[in-house]
């Protein structure tokens, strides 16, 4: 396990922020399978992105965006952007978005692709606040060059803490399912928790009883007749079921302290689901590889556990991969 | 992993069935280091008891026992007959109940024992009810002869199910903590669940404040100053507001999912919020033993019945031998 990663950034502006995300993804072995400076620099098959300036070969032109694939082929992302705090971005599951009419403003499409934030078309795209105001907060990247066993994702995320606060208002992430935790016939055994909240994400963004505002979203039957690209459940654990207590999320938790035998907290597993009273296709995703539940309500960002071994970053409710020996600053 | 079982039993009286719990145990590499038939028959190191009746050499007598200690000498278990639904049963991780005044009604001590069942001294024990009403149920016992993976555990149940309903009345099992699932510094990464419900396990015993009521048990922080044996919470998952997923009684189901007929059974955390009290945290993931995902389901419902099978257990899915239909 490799990671690699830029944290604690003060950006200028969101697309600094995503020109950030670019090199470390590269840098972890990801290849850029397409892009366009939103002027008149395009490449179907390569990266002409160079900054993250509205200027020529930069990422801070409107409809400027990169295309992303990771070392396996399988995962697809395309960045794009709409204005500094406003991405379209697009998921595929095919190693490629080849198809439609790609050009320095367009990106392409893929018969599978899911929109996971903005609208429109890649023609006339839209949209949607995926990073807190320019030059208000910390940013982070980081990313695994290493395939996780059984799932083959290769995982990252990227978020916004705001400064002084800490507030986790922004994020990304990629995670694959813990090996023996999802269904055999599951082959998109991954998910991807997204959310901008200025004020930090709530609890009913993991559980409730829709599944129209949960932060996490994942194929369930892919490459089946039944396929779906669903929202899924971040369960917690209950603790009290008299008063509704439980162990998770943001709001409503119970502490588990850091228990008896050290200074540092147990984080938990995170389960994602879906069940009958959210719709259809109920079942297991399985359980986040990497990703896990923060377990002591007095602690935020920028509290850290493991972190000169296994490093851990507290981050709106969840515990997430963070370089080693390095403090996440507010 | 080796499986070791004698299930859909219909033993007449408890002590037969229990006597089961030992033959099982001793299949799967426990010993018995003590024993006494609470009549005249005693052994410091070995097994007198021949029998479940109420003779010579029978665990149907009052005060009758067998300690039994599994293969990696850690784990020390006594049962100890009163009647024959209730048992005085004693818990040791030092591999032996060395201590006290052993005999035939005796059984011996340990300096971290503690009474899982029953109350009293060894010298006047006294039971508390741990199995169902004589000849009313079917028996069950699984046991692996396996330690499992870095915990070094020997997991085993056993349990009373209801004729005719199959409600789970009791269930005694020692499971482990999943490898990484639990403290680098918890020496003794296992806990026990136990219950006798008459009508079944219910939610509120898994999970609730204050901790005195909760089926399951382990020792938290064992060989250091803060040591306890304490009550630990068998957290279910809260999937839809505060409607619970897991255990018994759960209010929300997945289904089979889109994949399969089997069920996917969900891993059971073991731990303590601030709440429940002193020494809180996580103790673990249990390695065998699961959740159900199906409110539909419980006992004689099985999962991967044919390859490595998992039975409905009151809100548990447990160990259950290969290509054996539970009965009712």
């Amino acid at each position: 396990m490799a990671k690699f990663h830029n944290v604690n950034q003060l950006p200028l502006t969101g697309p600094l922020a995503m020109f950030s995300v670019k090199t470390v993804l590269v840098a972890a072995g990801w290849t850029v399978t397409k892009s366009g400076d939103g002027l008149a620099l395009y490449s179907a098959s390569g990266d002409i992105i160079t900054s993250g300036g509205a200027v020529a070969g930069g990422l801070g032109t409107t409809r400027a965006y990169f295309t992303v694939t990771d070392a396996a082929t399988k995962v697809c992302l395309s960045f794009q952007t709409i204005s500094n705090t406003t991405y379209r971005v697009k998921y595929s599951e095919t190693g490629v978005m080849a198809g439609g009419s790609p050009n320095s403003t367009t990106v392409g499409s893929a018969t599978d692709e899911q929109v996971l934030y903005g609208a429109g078309t890649d023609a006339s795209p839209t949209g949607a606040q995926m990073l807190h105001t320019d030059n208000l907060y910390r940013f982070h990247v980081v990313a695994n060059s290493t395939a996780q066993a059984g799932s083959g994702t290769y995982p990252f995320w990227f978020g916004g803490a705001v400064n002084a606060t800490g507030v986790a208002a922004s994020f990304f992430g990629l995670d694959g399912m813990a090996n023996g935790t999802y269904n055999t016939l599951d082959v998109a055994p991954r998910a991807i928790i997204t959310w901008y909240v200025a004020t930090g994400p709530v609890a009913t963004g993991w559980v409730t009883s829709t599944d129209t505002a949960f932060y996490a979203r994942g194929w369930v039957a892919y490459g089946l007749a039944a396929a779906s690209f669903k929202r899924l459940a971040m369960t917690v654990y209950a603790t009290q079921p008299q008063t509704g207590s439980w162990i998770g999320a943001v709001t409503g938790l119970e502490n588990l302290s850091t228990g008896p035998y050290a200074t540092e907290d147990q984080p938990l597993p995170l389960l994602l689901a879906r069940c009958l009273a959210q719709g259809t296709l109920p079942g297991i995703k399985g359980f986040c590889a990497d990703i896990k539940i923060a377990t002591n309500t007095t602690r935020g960002y920028p509290s850290t556990v493991l972190n000169a071994t296994n490093a851990y970053v507290y981050f709106g409710g969840l515990a997430l991969a963070w370089p080693e020996a390095v403090s996440p600053s507010l | 992993m080796a499986k070791f079982s004698n299930v859909n039993q219909l033993p007449t009286t408890g002590p037969l069935g229990m006597f089961t719990v030992k033959t099982v145990l001793v299949s799967a590499g426990w010993t018995v280091t003590k024993s006494g038939d609470g009549l005249a028959l005693y052994s410091a190191s070995g097994d007198i008891l021949t029998g479940g009746g109420a003779v010579a050499g029978g665990l149907g007598n009052n005060r009758a026992y067998f300690t039994v200690t599994d293969a990696s000498t850690k784990v020390c278990l006594s049962f100890q007959m009163i009647t024959n639904t209730t048992w005085r049963v004693k818990y040791s991780e030092t591999g032996a109940m060395a201590g006290g005044s052993p005999n035939s009604t005796t059984t011996g001590t340990a300096t971290d024992e503690q009474i899982l069942y029953g109350a009293g001294t060894d010298a006047s024990p006294t039971g508390t009810q741990m199995l169902h009403t004589d000849n009313s149920y079917r028996f069950h016992v699984v046991a692996n002869s396996t330690a499992q993976a870095s915990n070094g555990t020997y997991p085993f149940w056993f349990g009373c199910t209801v004729n005719a309903t199959g409600v789970a009345a009791s269930f005694f099992g020692l499971e482990g903590m999943f490898t990484g699932t639990y403290h680098p510094l918890d020496v003794v990464p296992r806990a026990i669940i136990t219950w006798y419900v008459a009508t079944g396990p219910v939610v509120t015993n898994w999970v609730q404040t204050p901790d005195s009521n909760l089926y399951a048990r382990g020792w938290i922080a064992y060989g250091l100053g803060a040591a306890a044996f304490k009550r630990l919470c068998i957290l279910p998952y809260i999937i839809s507001n505060a409607n619970i997923l897991g255990g018994p009684g759960s209010a929300l189901t997945m289904s089979t999912g889109p994949y399969a007929t089997e069920d996917q059974p969900l891993p059971l955390l073991l731990g303590r919020a601030v709440a429940h009290g002193t020494l809180p945290g996580p103790k673990g993931t249990c390695t065998d033993y699961k959740t159900t995902s199906n409110s539909a389901r419980d006992y004689p419902s099985t999962i991967l019945n044919a390859t490595n099978a998992y039975v409905y257990y009151g809100g548990l899915l447990v160990l259950w031998p290969e290509s054996v239909s539970p009965s009712l």
